[in-house]
Order: structure tokens, then sequence, then C-alpha cells
């Protein structure tokens, strides 16, 4: 009996380990993936996804649950035949998935989700200067193909500024936008299965009129005072 | 009365720098920093953009000392977030700084040993009984090197107290002397643009051969490198030699010779004088010998011993010889080193790196390739304008590599887009890779030199702008004639 137990349980996690391997032969290829974040309020957002690809011999497209907590709210797009997303969950791992209308032809998917608390980051000060705000995303590719172009990018409520892009660390790696008013950094990159990306910055209040006027005092008036000093004592020398 | 007396007078150009420099200087950075962000720099880039505007008309207008204009770019660097207080600090950890303290022992031993002022005796007696004729010959010296030790800043730590002693021969004041100017930037100059003559010089150049390679699928050999860009530096360096002289006319014509004796007679009295090489000066030129050996040999260490040293461990390594008992010559308190001039290199260099780690170097050239409708413009002008974005784009990027990643790719798409020969723009702009002379921290030769003090930043700027204009001009020429030998236009 002790045997036949021990024998379930084995062909149970085999079969659990060959789940993932069903789903990856069943999406053939992703072209592009986009991800737009936009915030909804001080903390929560919304996120567009775009994929663009062919479905798999299952007839689905899918979006992964990158972000933590993710809600659709709506979806559109071509050669889909489903109208609403359906969770989906594959292993510990978790998606949204449409059924397409032809699986042979090249489908897009344009759903939008609330991200609550997505925007809900810490202040945190480097050794000297402000508090910035630092928000990080990472999302791993868990389609079992590569993902032709990934990319993202991540707007931050009007008023804020992008302070400093660190992953990735790069100026010509990653994009700076602007999008009715909100600043916004993104990347796009090829990725692999399995393979993720990091996107992490700072962001922080514009200067405001005030602090900027003290600036321009400050320079201004130890400017001309050092400048009338020197031209005074040059003249007596 | 006072007044109208004070009124009357009339100040020199350089005194209204020192005058005006700081509250321009202060004005630069607060334009910059208080301006809109533009969509494409982050609040850092910002920052790094307003501290180098900042701490660059500081250096030229002296308005105060470039030591403190250093801890000045540090000190905003790290407060107004244009870099963290942890890299701006890792700075004074840079190889380039070791490498300046390492060269600055070797100079010492070398003067202390007497070893240097024998060769610079010998020089000066041979090929440089006058000043002019003593620039020529360490500018062949260079030249001749540039074959031999494929690294600048090697040939610059290896040239240093050879020309340290030669101005010591001439008996010229750091920061006085006209002669010790030329000689100094000269050196900037002779070692930047004979690197440019030949491919295997510096990195950055066999990474741009790697680019035109790539990407459009022909070749450069190390032949077709020195057959197409050798004429254009040594032109360059004539035009440098020329410049020179208009700028900072030298003061001395022969050094100052003994009483009744012909300078070439007493150089050569007092070479005489020296006698026969000690103990001190054999052991000095043996820890000479070994360093040039090691830079000379550099890519072949694995072959030759099995393990690689780097440039800089080489440096150290013969520092460390020249105090060891027995093997060495020198204790710290005989070492000369001009710890203003390190820290000045330090902020200066932070500065720079600043700019190139925030985006906002980049930022800029996108800005200026985005101003030129570049693929409406005629073959010529597209080669003159790319030219000049390529030599001057070095006054924003510190590293050679990045601007060689940045702009090599860039200027050969925009060739395949008008439909020009690829490698009529990307070769001649891989030429201009080395002209980084005209700011002490855009590259290792220049902050050895300048922290001799024999020249300001101002002195550098002018004269370094002054000769890649020529160099430039002589791009324009070039491509009418010796370019059009060769086959690439």
């Amino acid at each position: 009996m002790k045997k036949i137990i021990v024998a379930i349980i084995a062909a149970a996690m085999m079969l659990s380990l060959l789940a993932v391997p069903v789903m990856a032969e069943e999406v053939i290829n992703v072209a592009s993936y986009t991800e737009v974040f936009t915030p909804v309020n001080e903390s929560d957002g919304q996120l567009a996804v775009t994929v663009k690809g062919t479905a798999g011999a299952d007839g689905y497209m899918y979006v992964i649950a990158a972000a933590k907590g993710m809600e659709p709210v709506s979806v559109a797009g071509e050669n889909l035949s489903g109208t609403e997303l359906e969770a989906y969950k594959n292993g510990s791992e978790s998606y949204f998935r449409i059924a397409v209308a032809d699986p042979a032809a090249e489908a897009t998917v344009e759903a939008t989700f609330n991200v609550p608390g997505f925007y809900a980051v810490s202040r945190a000060a480097d050794t000297n200067g402000a508090e910035d705000y630092s928000l990080s995303y990472k999302f791993t590719n868990y389609l079992p193909s590569k993902i032709g172009k990934y990319s993202v990018m991540v707007y931050v409520p009007e008023g804020m500024e992008i302070a400093k892009v660190s992953s990735p660390s790069k100026y010509a790696d990653y994009k700076l936008a602007e999008l009715d008013g909100m600043r916004g950094a993104g990347n796009e990159k090829a990725l692999a299965a399995a393979a993720a990306n990091t996107l992490t910055f700072t962001f922080d209040k514009a200067a405001g009129a005030v602090s900027n006027i003290l600036i321009w005092v400050l320079c201004l008036g130890i400017g001309v005072l050092v400048f009338f000093d020197r031209y005074k004592k040059a003249m007596k020398e | 009365m006072g007044v109208s007396s004070t009124q009357k007078k009339k100040l020199a150009f350089e005194q209204w720098m020192k005058i005006a420099g700081l509250a321009v200087a202060l004005l630069v950075f607060a334009a910059i920093f208080t301006m809109p962000t533009p969509v494409a720099l982050t609040l850092q880039g910002k920052s790094a953009l307003a501290i180098f505007g900042m701490v660059f008309v500081l250096w030229v207008s002296q308005a105060i000392p470039t030591y403190a204009s250093a801890l000045l770019a540090i000190v905003l660097l790290s407060i107004t977030g244009g870099w963290t207080q942890k890299e701006a600090l890792a700075v004074f950890g840079q190889d380039v700084i070791w490498l300046m303290l390492a060269a600055f022992v070797i100079t010492s031993g070398m003067e202390k040993s007497g070893v240097a002022k024998r060769l610079a005796l010998f020089i000066v007696s041979k090929f440089g009984t006058t000043a002019k004729k003593a620039l020529i010959a360490l500018g062949v010296v260079n030249l001749i090197l540039s074959f031999i030790v494929p690294s600048t800043t090697a040939r610059a730590a290896m040239l240093l107290p050879i020309c340290m002693m030669i101005l010591q021969v001439y008996q010229s004041i750091p920061g006085e002397s006209n002669f010790g100017k030329q000689l100094m930037i000269q050196e900037v100059h002779f070692n930047n643009i004979t690197t440019s003559g030949i491919l295997t010089a510096t990195a950055g150049q066999i990474m741009a051969v790697g680019y035109i390679t790539d990407m459009t699928g022909m070749d450069v050999t190390w032949g077709d490198w020195l057959i197409a860009s050798m004429p254009i530096a040594i032109l360059t360096l004539v035009c440098s030699l020329v410049i020179g002289q208009l700028l900072f006319p030298t003061e001395v014509k022969t050094p100052p010779a003994s009483s009744g004796k012909s300078a070439k007679d007493s150089l050569g009295a007092e070479l005489k004088a020296l006698g026969k090489m000690n103990g001190t000066e054999i052991r000095a030129i043996i820890i000479f010998a070994i360093t040039v050996f090691l830079w000379a040999t550099d890519g072949n260490h694995l072959n030759l011993f099995g393990f690689q040293i780097s440039l800089v461990m080489v440096a150290i390594l013969a520092a460390l010889l020249f105090y060891l008992p027995y093997i060495g010559v020198l204790n710290w308190k005989e070492t000369k080193i001009p710890w203003d001039l390190m820290v000045f290199s330090a902020g200066a260099y932070a500065a720079g790196l600043a700019l190139d780690a925030s985006g906002a170097a980049s930022f800029l050239l996108n800005g200026i390739f985005d101003k030129f409708d570049l693929q409406a413009l005629p073959q010529f002008a597209l080669f003159m304008i790319v030219m000049f974005i390529a030599s001057f784009s070095h006054l924003v990027f510190t590293s050679k590599t990045v601007r060689v990643v940045i702009l090599l790719p860039a200027i050969i798409l925009i060739a395949q887009k008008v439909g020009i020969n690829p490698m009529l723009l990307a070769l001649p702009a891989s030429f201009t890779i080395c002209d980084s002379i005209t700011l002490p921290p855009h590259c290792k030769p220049n902050l050895i030199f300048y922290s001799t003090g024999y020249f300001t930043v101002k002195d550098q700027f002018v004269y370094g702008m002054l000769v890649l204009v020529c160099k430039w001009l002589l791009f324009g020429v070039a491509y009418f004639t010796w370019f059009r030998i060769i086959g690439l236009v």
C-alpha cells in the first residue's frame, strides 16, 4: 500500500512537472509584448498590455500576471473569439488568457488592468541629497517561447520627474518619455523564455518655483558680491 | 579722484576671467539646474550637466583654485543627485589616480638618482640644443614610442621624468615658462595624435574597426589605418608646433649656458661632468627598463609569464621597486607628489564620469545629431559635420570607449541611410577617437602632464581647440586629396 501511495505521488509530481512543457508546446510565437503603466491615483496604477503573436495549439493568447494584484478591466484586439480574459494558472505562475478565432493567424490582445498599490512606493534617500521614490518592476517571461520584443514604460504621476534610472544602467539601454504631462521611464529588449527584465528607477517632484528662485537668488547674490569685490580689488592693485 | 583713476585702469582678459569667473559659473549652474528637465534627461543627468558646466567655467577662468573646484564638484554631485557619494568618492580609487601617483614616484626616483638628468642632457645636447629642436625631438620620440608601447598612458608616464628634467635644464618655472607650457601641452598633443595614426595604439580604435567590420562587412587592416590616418596625424602635429609657438612663444632659445661657452658646449660639458653612471643611476635605469619592457609587452604577458600585469600594476610595481631597500633609490619624503593636482584630477574625473554615467553626455550628442537634417546635406557638408561632431564630442565624453559605442554605429547608420560608402564617414571619424586633448580629465595622459603644474586648464583648452580646428580643416583637405588617392571617397 505504501509503495502504491509513493508511486501515485511520484506520478503526480511527474505530471505536474510535465504541465509546463504542455503549455510550452502550445504557445508558438510572441512577436511583441508591450506594457505601459500609468498612475490612476497616488498609489494605484493602470496597466495596458498589448501582445502580438500567434496562439499555440490550445488556441489561447496569454498575458503574464507580472504585476502584483493585477485585475483585468477590458480586453480588445484582433483575431479574438473570446470577450473576456480568463485567469489561468500553470504551476505557480499566473496568467490571463483569451481564446483566438484562428490559431494559425496572428492575433493581437489589447488588455487593461487595474494594479492596486503599484505606485505605493516608499521614499528613500541616498547618503546625501533629497529623498526620492524608488520603483522597481520585474517582468519574467513565463511564456515558453521567446518574446521578440518586450517593452515596458512606467509613467509617474504628473508633476513628478524621473530622478535616476539604475536598471538598466546605461542611457542607451533605457528610454525616457512623456505622455499627457506624465514623465516615464522604460526599456525594451528581446526576452528568452524564463528570462527577466528589471526596470528600477527613482522619481521625485519637479523642483518648485520657490526652490528655483532660491537657487537663483543664492547664485546671483554670491556671484554679484564676489564680482564687485574682485573688481574693486583688481582696480586697486 | 580715486574712482576716476581706477576707472582708467585697463584689465587684462585673464583678470576679467578671474573677476567674473565665479559669477558666470554660478549663473551657468543656476540656469541649467533650474531649467525644466528635458524629457530625454533624468534629474541626475540635469544635475551632472549643471555641475560640469559650472566647474568647466571655474577651471578655465581659475576664479577659484582648481583643487577647490574639484572638491565643489564632488560635494555638489553627491548632494544634488548627480552621482552617489560612493561613486564620487570612489574616483580616488580609479586606476588613473594610482597611475599618477606611481608616475610621480617613478619621476622622483629617476630625478633623485640623476639618471633623468643624464637622459635629458643627452637628448638636449644631441637633438635639442635649441628650445624648438627640443620640442621637435620629444615629438619624434613620442612618435617612435607609439609604435613600441601600445598605451597612451604608459608613454605619458614614461616621458614625464624626461620632460621634467629637460625643463629643469632649461630652468623653466612651472606656471611661468612658455617653453614649459608648450612642452607639456605638446606632450599631450603628441601622445594623443600619434596614437590616432596607429590602429593598435589604443583599444578604442580597435573597437571602432570592430564596429565598421560588423556593420558594413568591410575590413580595415593595420596598414590601411596607418596609410589613411598617419599623414593627417603628422600634419596635425606640425600645426600643433606652429600654434604652440604663436600662443606661447618660448622665452628661451637655448638652455642657459655657462659663461663663455655655447649652449651645446655647456650642455656637453655638463653631461661629461656627470661622469660614469653610479650604482644608484644603474639601479634606477634597470627599474625604468623593466617598466618600459612590461609596458611595451602589454598584451603578451600571458605568453611570456603565464599571467597578466595591467598597465597600472606595472607602474605601481615600478614605484615599489624604487622604494625597496637594496634595489630602490628613494624614500617617501623624497617623493614629490602634487596632491593639490591629484585632488583636482579626482574631482574633474568625477564630474566627467558623472556626465557619462547619468546619460547627459549621450543626451547632448543625440541633441546635436537631431539638430541637423543630415540626410538632406551634400556629401562634403555631411562629412565635415560628422567629423566635427566626432572630434568635439570628446568635450562631453570622458571615455573613449563610450564615444565609440555611441558615435560609430550612429555614423555608419547615417552613411547607410544617405547611401554613401560608410567607410568614408566611419573611418575618418575613428581617427578622432584620440582627440581628447582639450581638458585635463578627458584622458589619463592629460591628467599626468597637467599635474606638473606647467600649464592651466585655459592654456590647454585654447591650444587644444585650435589644434583640433586645424585637424578638422585637414580632414576637409584630405576629402579632396588624400582620401581620393587612397580610394576612400
